[in-house]
């Protein structure tokens, strides 16, 4: 019965764009040269014309390039200015907006980061140890526990224990706040198929950006140090998090979906009851890949003031020290395994996900 | 049976799938294409085809049909988790068309209960949790709504699971959680989209006969979704048959039988074994006297003479059947100086409970010609059943476009 709903309903598709599509793939059963054929020499004709035409431009003398036809075209280019326009709006923002940024950068730091940061460098390293091995243990299975451990005490013999406790704590107030702020969105995201559709060119656009781009307006607004790198990894580890809270309520089944409404809920109560509860286990793979993109900007973080690991790093390139990189390469590694790991584990406990 | 009110109304009801639902209909209305070739001209389904129908209190209503005869689109019509695309639904006196969105809501939350094929319970919360999830909806909280669930879970014959987590129980217990949720809010009208269909054969005809059991406590109206034929004409009052988003014929078990409406009707019902599947209660008449047992001898004496009859069925004053009397019995009883109708009732009398298959009644009217009386589970008397009309249901022919009763 299902599946014939779902043809009856993707039948209705509008008559004309089912006849043009039918059309074209109709070509290829209908007597002729098939489909392929048509768009392989649809192709050549394209680069024969473009070949053409920049032999045509090459070959051409001065005059004729100088002439009114590119003239009006670099005339238009010079004329308009992004780069001057972007940048006067930076400029702009930073005159105007100190005290809404001082604020975000202070809250953020006295609020969350610097205690994390403080009770992490606090708790003595075997505990830390002991700790994370037994949330690893009961979390995921023995092996990774004891892997984790192992990677642990390495670090720590290494004399990298503090700073990861530092990097740490960077990371995880990036991904409180992407959490929070993520979340939100993606819940949006899922209920309107019209944010969606603009959302999703934007996130497409900060996911492929260069990360070291982030570290420019961060560093204009809100200075150096470990509120900023905070913010930037924000920007760029945000995405996973609001992309998988989207999908994951999104798809929700839709019998249950269906069932829950029959008893009268609102939207509010669908959404509270039953879609985030049962988006659970992928808005936690969104956590884990949230986390996963912090601990890759961790050393541009360090570009532009956080301490850490990632300081260790840039100092050993800096020095020509590849020994001093190299540990903090690593470190930052085992760093990223362990997370990894522990947040999959969360992720994936019976408890958390929806049996079939 | 008793005429009762109507509780739901269909009129010209219309369902069509498509971007343009609305400008195709009126070709669809009076043209003779049919559903594949409209598709094939406008892209649009025509799910559901100007259905009419009436639902009365306290009936099971049966909507039969194959898969794509827009039966279960029908079904979600009424509470418009599917909208129609034209026509009328009456619940309980208001249009479901002109309800706005609060109006809707405290109609699924209070007067409309659904029961799915595919359960649509939350794999999250344990069988109380979801059992009550229509009562938390609706902010019933604490003691009252623990009770309700209890209650719920009991009469389904789940007591003692109310912790465990969904997927550990069968898909019958599951679909028992799924009735439960929706008995527990006390909703008048239950939707039923072919639950049983996704159970193994076995355990459908437990559940089937179960239903029939538990509905016997509180008399909902219930309009029930099914494919198959055995099952509507076992637990249906009336059925209405479906084919191409239109119903074909409504009748009783009985009368969709004795009487098809059409070679589609007749195809159908051809290889079905009516002794063994049309329930007593579908032959069954009220019975032309019947009397209480705490009248006096002398009122039932005039009134079987005045009604012409030589006996008369008695019962108590819950409905609860009693006994039989004939006119001999009760003169005779006068003159021998009892007063009341219960000093003479004869008690040893058979009955027959309402969903007694028809062969099974023969027996029991084989010797005379006293019908028999139908019974539901408290013995309350629904009607009688003579030897004649027994033995018509059982025999007759299949007559060609034949009536249909509505």
């Amino acid at each position: 019965m299902r599946e014939k709903e779902i043809d009856e309903v993707s039948a209705g598709a509008p008559a004309e764009k089912r006849t043009l599509w039918r059309r074209l793939a109709g070509a290829q059963t209908a007597g002729g040269p098939s489909l392929v054929v048509k768009v392989g020499v649809l192709v050549v004709v394209l680069g024969i014309v473009l070949g053409a035409l920049s032999v045509s431009y090459n070959m051409a003398s001065d005059e004729v390039r100088q002439g009114p036809l590119f003239e009006f075209m670099e005339d238009w280019v010079v004329k308009w200015d992004v780069v001057k326009w972007i940048n006067q709006q930076i400029d702009w923002l930073v005159v105007h907006g100190d005290a809404f940024f001082s604020g975000i950068r202070d809250g953020v730091l006295i609020g969350i980061l610097n205690p994390l940061r403080t009770f992490l460098l606090w708790l003595p390293w075997w505990l830390v140890i002991i700790g994370t091995g037994v949330l690893a243990w009961r979390v995921v299975d023995r092996r990774i526990a004891i892997v984790v451990v192992l990677f642990l005490g390495l670090m720590g013999i290494l004399g990298m224990h503090d700073l990861a406790m530092t990097t740490l704590a960077v990371v995880l107030t990036a991904t409180l706040l992407c959490v929070a702020l993520g979340i939100p969105i993606g819940i949006v995201a899922a209920k309107s198929n019209r944010f969606d559709s603009i959302s999703r060119p934007i996130l497409d656009g900060m996911q492929t950006m260069p990360s070291f781009v982030y570290l420019v307006p961060a560093l204009m607004l809100f200075g150096l140090g470990m509120v900023p790198a905070v913010l930037a990894t924000c920007i760029y580890a945000i995405p996973p998090m609001i992309r998988l809270t989207n999908l994951g309520i999104r798809q929700v089944d839709s019998q249950i979906l269906e069932a829950s409404r029959a008893f009268g809920t609102t939207t509010w109560q669908l959404l509270a009851k039953v879609q985030v509860p049962l988006a659970i286990p992928t808005i936690l793979a969104g956590v884990n890949q949230t986390i996963m993109m912090a601990l890759a900007m961790v050393v541009l973080a360090s570009m532009i003031g956080a301490a850490g690991l990632g300081v260790e790093v840039l100092t050993g390139l800096g020095r020509i020290n590849p020994g001093q990189a190299f540990v903090g390469g690593i470190s930052i590694v085992f760093l990223a395994i362990i997370l990894d790991r522990i947040s999959q584990g969360f992720a994936s406990r019976p408890g958390a996900r929806p049996a079939a | 049976m008793s005429a009762s009110s109507v509780v739901i109304s269909c009129k010209n009801l219309w369902k069509i799938f498509g971007p343009n639902a609305a400008g195709v209909i009126d070709d669809a209305a009076n043209g003779t294409a049919t559903k594949q070739e409209l598709l094939e001209q406008t892209g649009h389904v025509i799910a559901v085809k100007d259905v009419s129908f009436d639902v009365h209190e306290s009936e099971i209503f049966v909507v039969m049909g194959l898969s794509g005869s827009g039966k279960s689109t029908l079904v979600r019509c009424i509470n418009r988790l599917i909208e129609p695309t034209r026509g009328e639904i009456i619940i309980d006196g208001s249009d479901l068309a002109r309800m706005d969105d609060d109006e809707l809501r405290d109609l699924r939350r209070h007067k409309l209960s659904m029961v799915f094929q595919h359960f649509g319970l939350l794999p999250h919360r344990t069988v109380e949790d979801n059992v009550a999830f229509g009562l938390e909806v609706r902010g019933e909280h604490g003691r009252h709504k623990d009770e309700k669930v209890a209650r719920a879970l009991e009469q389904v014959g789940l007591k003692g699971w109310e912790k465990s987590r969904i997927y550990e129980l069968s898909g019958g217990m599951q679909q028992r959680v799924g009735l439960a949720r929706a008995l527990a809010g006390g909703a008048k009208i239950l939707l039923m989209d072919e639950p049983f269909s996704a159970l193994d054969p076995l355990i459908r005809r437990q559940m089937q006969d179960e239903f029939v059991n538990l509905r016997s406590e509180v008399q909902q109206t219930v309009v029930f979704i099914t494919h198959d034929l055995m099952e509507a004409l076992r637990l249906g009052d009336r059925v209405a048959i479906m084919r191409d988003g239109q119903i074909v014929q409504i009748g009783t078990p009985h009368q969709i039988v004795a009487d098809p409406a059409d070679d589609y009707v007749s195809e159908f019902v051809r290889d079905v074994p009516r002794g063994q599947v049309i329930p007593v209660r579908s032959v069954a008449e009220w019975p032309k006297v019947r009397i209480r047992t705490d009248r006096s001898l002398e009122e039932v004496i005039a009134a079987l003479k005045e009604r012409e009859s030589d006996f008369c069925f008695c019962v108590n004053e819950y409905g609860r059947f009693e006994g039989v009397l004939t006119l001999e019995q009760a003169e005779s009883a006068v003159k021998g100086g009892a007063k009341e109708v219960r000093e003479a009732v004869q008690t040893e009398f058979t009955s027959a409970h309402a969903t007694t298959p028809l062969e099974q009644c023969l027996p029991l009217v084989a010797d005379d010609d006293t019908p028999l009386a139908v019974v539901d589970d408290r013995n309350r008397l629904l009607g009688v059943a003579t030897r004649s009309a027994i033995i018509e249901a059982l025999h007759i022919e299949p007559a060609k476009n034949g009536g249909n009763g509505h």
